[in-house]
């Protein structure tokens, strides 16, 4: 495990990486945010290159969302926290007070950074009214310091080598559709082959999974930056949302595939080939679409497959090919091929959303 | 009382904190900060050396990092061993204008740049960044410096004895709850999605919201595993394993997303409107089965025992009666409608089989025995 870390810092350590800009970046601010501290002689100085320090994401789009929710808490935190002062409690009812928002923040740490924020603030504020006098001041203060603080970290995102989030879009597509269709291929495999065991399945699943969740992440800094149309921001909603249908369909293809009885066999075999085929090609289309814009006709329209199969299988069905087999198989097949329409439509989708997103002005 | 206590915690507890894990978990770090409080109050700590004792149980806690107890444990050490060393450092570097500006400098390199080797370093690497610069903001010398870093070490350490020694999680206690849990909420998404058989009004968007829900739970499941060293994926094989349960709810979860994915079967449909309500019937009562075994206790050890050849034999009626309705002689059209709610039947076979193979392995695990 060392050896793995030790190896991916080794590879990072170049002006190249994004890694080493970001920390480069980060560095140059807080560094900033001590030097102005001290000149401007603030009295709790070091709130701001913790402001800063806190502030500081890899994306301009992911230091905007984080920023305004510090300034959010802090405001608040600071008008609550005077006028508790104001109300002269004592040190006992402090004590009490401190403890239980110690709690909230503890409780709301990774799930809601306002109510984090604020209540860090109320009991910062606290203490001090409590030990120092002018709790007005001591407030103000650490809303000004914040506010320092966020402005050097937006300025230095802004400035010092900016990395929007969007930039980063075509990649992150590309390799969450990637692990889509690597894990599209397992449970192909899986199915017709019974050679992929379960925790492989798992695996592919948790990575498509893992990689949802970034693009996610990333779509969301990407949709409050500068620089996108209003068309273009839900675009990015849009596509969030095919990207988590084909992750279900994949889901409940899982569940189907766990049942195979392997019904393909024989005359029909070839014709569903084909359609995997055709789904494959889709998600090699938009892979690429997603990554370089190049946009690769495909051999057939994926719904022209899909009809040409369907009406092959209802060929067979009313010569009775299908009566050597038991009800379950050809309800496991009904449903397999359901679920291949349903991943056909959305992987469609998901390239029109593509396309809308590149569309120009 | 109980049901109005219960109520409450349905509507407004669970949605936040499902099985109050987190409230525990932040009880037991503001615990852990308390008892440092009073052991330094104890010993007589004050002024600047108070501070740091807090400093360093706040930061324990604060900074907790790591997927298994024995990582976080580990990750824990390593963070108060790391600042402190830094600490000291800071403190008499602060004394300095230029130096405290290269050092934070480097540091704050550091600290970022260590990021790309995972989480917890990144976790690490912050916490050691913000105590240095609440050292280097108040500049010290040596002996000084050696006396914050000794208190804070104090508090740290008794903060860390607390957290992870005196109030330890009971692993089965943790691991039913978070089972029970998860059972819950994936009952919560069949009821939605029988719901939506009939109820069309029933949005795409509140099924995605249970279902997220629901693989929360079973993740959250898989993280308390994890927690007490417990390999999930060990557990697929035929000889079985601490993860066969892990499995089934892996399974059970993928079966109902299944099932919402074929339930469409009848909208505007109007000649398909009786086996959507037969079918609709057997859904709903699998649900309430479902429901029911959901309810499982743990003191009691008790579980409600389902029926199961009941429900299968309604589903063979299903089947029954779908084949008599001789959907593949109707036209191709037609037949493209009856493959889809032979799809649905099938999957809705999948979540009774699986829901019996969960109760089967939930027995087990647990030491469950009927009402």
């Amino acid at each position: 495990m060392a050896f793995i870390h030790a190896s991916s810092l080794t590879r990072e350590f170049k002006f190249a990486s994004p890694v080493f800009h970001h920390a480069l970046r980060a560095a140059i601010a807080i560094t900033v945010a001590i030097a102005a501290a001290k000149i401007l002689a603030l009295s709790h100085s070091v709130w701001v290159p913790i402001s800063v320090m806190v502030v500081m994401r890899p994306s301009l789009g992911g230091t905007l969302q984080i920023s305004w929710k510090r300034l959010t808490g802090s405001v608040v935190g600071a008008v609550t926290s005077i006028i508790l002062i104001y109300m002269n409690p004592s040190i006992v009812t402090v004590f009490i007070l401190v403890s239980v928002l110690s709690f909230i923040m503890l409780y709301y740490k990774g799930k809601n950074y306002i109510i984090f924020t604020c209540s860090l603030t109320i009991s910062v504020v606290l203490i001090l009214g409590t030990l120092f006098s002018h709790p007005w001041q001591n407030g103000m203060e650490r809303v000004l310091d914040t506010f320092l603080g966020i402005s050097i970290g937006l300025g230095a995102s802004l400035c010092i080598w900016p990395n929007f989030a969007r930039k980063n879009l075509r990649k992150e597509m590309g390799d969450l559709i990637h692990s889509q269709h690597e894990h599209f291929k397992q449970l192909r495999a899986a199915y017709f082959n019974h050679t992929v065991k379960k925790p492989v399945l798992l695996g592919g699943r948790l990575k498509a999974s893992e990689k949802l969740e970034s693009c996610t992440e990333k779509f969301k800094d990407a949709s409050i930056e500068p620089g996108l149309r209003t068309a273009q921001r839900q675009e990015l909603v849009n596509l969030i949302d095919i990207f988590t249908r084909i992750h279900r369909t994949l889901t409940a293809l899982s569940s189907i595939v766990s049942k195979s009885t392997g019904v393909f066999h024989g005359s029909i075999r070839p014709r569903f080939e084909d359609l995997m085929d055709a789904v494959e090609e889709q998600f090699q289309i938009l892979e690429t679409y997603a990554r370089t814009g190049r946009f690769l006709t495909n051999r057939k329209k994926f719904n022209t497959t899909f009809n040409t199969f369907m009406v092959f299988v209802g060929k067979m069905r009313s010569q009775g090919n299908f009566e050597n087999f038991t009800l379950d198989s050809r309800n496991n097949a009904s449903a397999f091929i359901r679920q291949i329409n349903r991943l056909g439509v959305e992987l469609t989708r998901a390239r029109e959303g593509i396309e809308a997103l590149r569309k120009p002005d | 009382m109980h049901k109005l206590l219960n109520a409450f915690y349905l509507k407004y507890v669970r949605p936040a904190d499902p099985g109050f894990f987190i409230t525990k978990y932040a009880a037991k770090a503001a615990m852990s900060c308390l008892v440092s409080f009073f052991a330094a109050l104890l010993i007589g700590l004050k002024g600047e050396s108070f501070f740091w004792c807090m400093a360093g149980a706040v930061c324990t806690v604060l900074f907790r990092t790591g997927s298994t107890l024995k990582r976080r444990k580990i990750y824990a050490l390593i963070l108060l061993a790391l600042i402190a060393v830094l600490v000291p450092v800071a403190a008499m570097v602060g004394q300095h204008d230029y130096l405290s500006l290269g050092f934070i400098f480097i540091l704050s390199f550091a600290c970022f740049f260590i990021s790309s080797a995972g989480v917890s370093a990144s976790t690490i690497g912050h916490g050691c960044l913000l105590v240095s610069l609440l050292s280097l903001f108040s500049p010290a010398g040596a002996v000084q410096g050696i006396i914050r870093s000794i208190s804070l070490l104090f508090g740290g350490l008794i903060s860390y004895v607390t957290n992870f020694y005196l109030w330890p999680f009971d692993p089965e206690k943790i691991l039913f709850s978070s089972a029970k849990l998860a059972i819950e909420d994936m009952g919560f998404l069949l009821e939605g999605v029988c719901l939506r058989i009939k109820n069309p009004n029933v949005s795409e968007e509140q099924l995605a919201f249970l279902s997220k829900e629901a693989i929360n739970s079973v993740k959250r499941y898989r993280t308390f595993m994890e927690s007490f060293n417990i390999d999930p994926l060990k557990g697929s094989g035929a000889s079985g394993g601490p993860g066969l349960f892990y499995f089934a709810l892996i399974r059970m979860f993928e079966s109902i997303v299944g099932l919402s994915n074929h339930i469409h079967f009848a909208d505007n449909q109007p000649e398909l409107n009786q086996i959507r309500d037969d079918f609709y019937e057997a859904a709903a009562e699998i649900s309430h089965e479902f429901d029911k075994f959901s309810k499982i206790e743990r003191k009691q050890a008790v579980y409600h025992a389902t029926d199961f050849d009941e429900i299968n034999d309604k589903i063979s009626q299903l089947q029954i009666f779908l084949l008599n309705m001789g959907g593949y002689k109707q036209g191709d059209e037609v037949q493209d409608k009856f493959l889809e709610v032979w799809a649905a039947i099938y999957e809705l076979k999948t979540v009774v089989n699986e829901f019996r193979e969960m109760t089967h392995l939930a027995k087990a695990k647990f030491k469950l025995r009927k009402e």
